[in-house]
């Protein structure tokens, strides 16, 4: 597995979400404070490309007809069919045992961001 | 249709669990493609309809029969079992006669020839026995 350098912290502001081409691969970046999650850029429904949907919260109902909200950014919808993945694992929202967006390791260090590839 | 979309959507089945639901004298033949299409929409509506927790099918299959009456009658017998077996169990429906209404179905008459026994009896009597609790 190869160590490859993205781009600099400043290319992927706290909160944003932003697509790389890495190793030939096209890779979802999405940063939340230090913590910096990748994912294959293809909704695996239709083949989207994740980067130009919404970064979102995870919707949860505590109670039928109640909406809360959890997890801000933590979920990147599909603009296509608003398929719903988990940024930290890829998993889908509706059946998150069967569907999943494949998930890369990324880290911040010395002011860069980089991928395990 | 509706009725069905509002049960499941509305979260119904998740406030009362123990809920059951006979839909009667409003044909069947309808119920694979709204199922399909229910799910399809829900993987990605699930924002608006959290409460609603897993396909809507699976609603549908635990809590929701159907009956007979009036039967939809294709050219082709074979294409009301390729229906039927698009619900996807053989548990949704329950034979009814919409007796004395002068248009009922008979029992003899209602499911094609070809049915077979085990789905008959299911229809005929079986279903109807687990769903209004006569054992």
């Amino acid at each position: 597995m190869k160590r490859v350098r993205v781009c600099s912290v400043e290319d992927l502001p706290d909160g944003a979400m932003r697509a790389f081409q890495v190793e030939g691969r096209d890779v979802l970046f999405v940063r939340n404070g230090n913590t910096v999650y990748a994912l294959r850029d293809l909704c695996p429904h239709q083949g989207a490309k994740l980067s130009t949907g919404v970064l979102s919260c995870r919707r949860v109902a505590v109670a039928v007809g109640q909406y809360n909200s959890a997890n801000e950014r933590s979920m990147v919808r599909c603009p296509w069919h608003n398929w719903e993945f988990n940024c930290a694992d890829g998993t889908a929202t509706h059946d998150p045992q069967r569907v999943r967006v494949a998930t890369y390791v990324a880290r911040i260090e010395e002011g860069a961001i980089y991928l395990a590839i | 249709m509706a009725h069905i979309v509002s049960f499941v959507c509305e979260g119904i089945f998740e406030r009362c669990p123990d809920l059951r639901v006979a839909i009667i004298e409003g044909g069947m033949a309808w119920l694979p493609s709204l199922m399909w299409r229910l799910d399809k929409d829900w993987r990605g509506c699930h924002m608006e309809v959290p409460w609603v927790r897993r396909p809507p099918s699976s609603y549908i299959r635990d809590h929701m029969r159907l009956t007979t009456q009036p039967i939809e009658e294709p050219d082709n017998p074979a294409h009301l079992l390729q229906t039927i077996e698009h619900m996807g169990s053989d548990q949704l429906l329950m034979f009814a006669t919409d007796y004395p209404h002068w248009d009922f179905d008979s029992p003899q008459r209602a499911l094609p020839s070809s049915t077979p026994k085990a789905l008959r009896k299911r229809i005929m009597a079986d279903n109807a026995v687990e769903f209004y609790r006569l054992t």
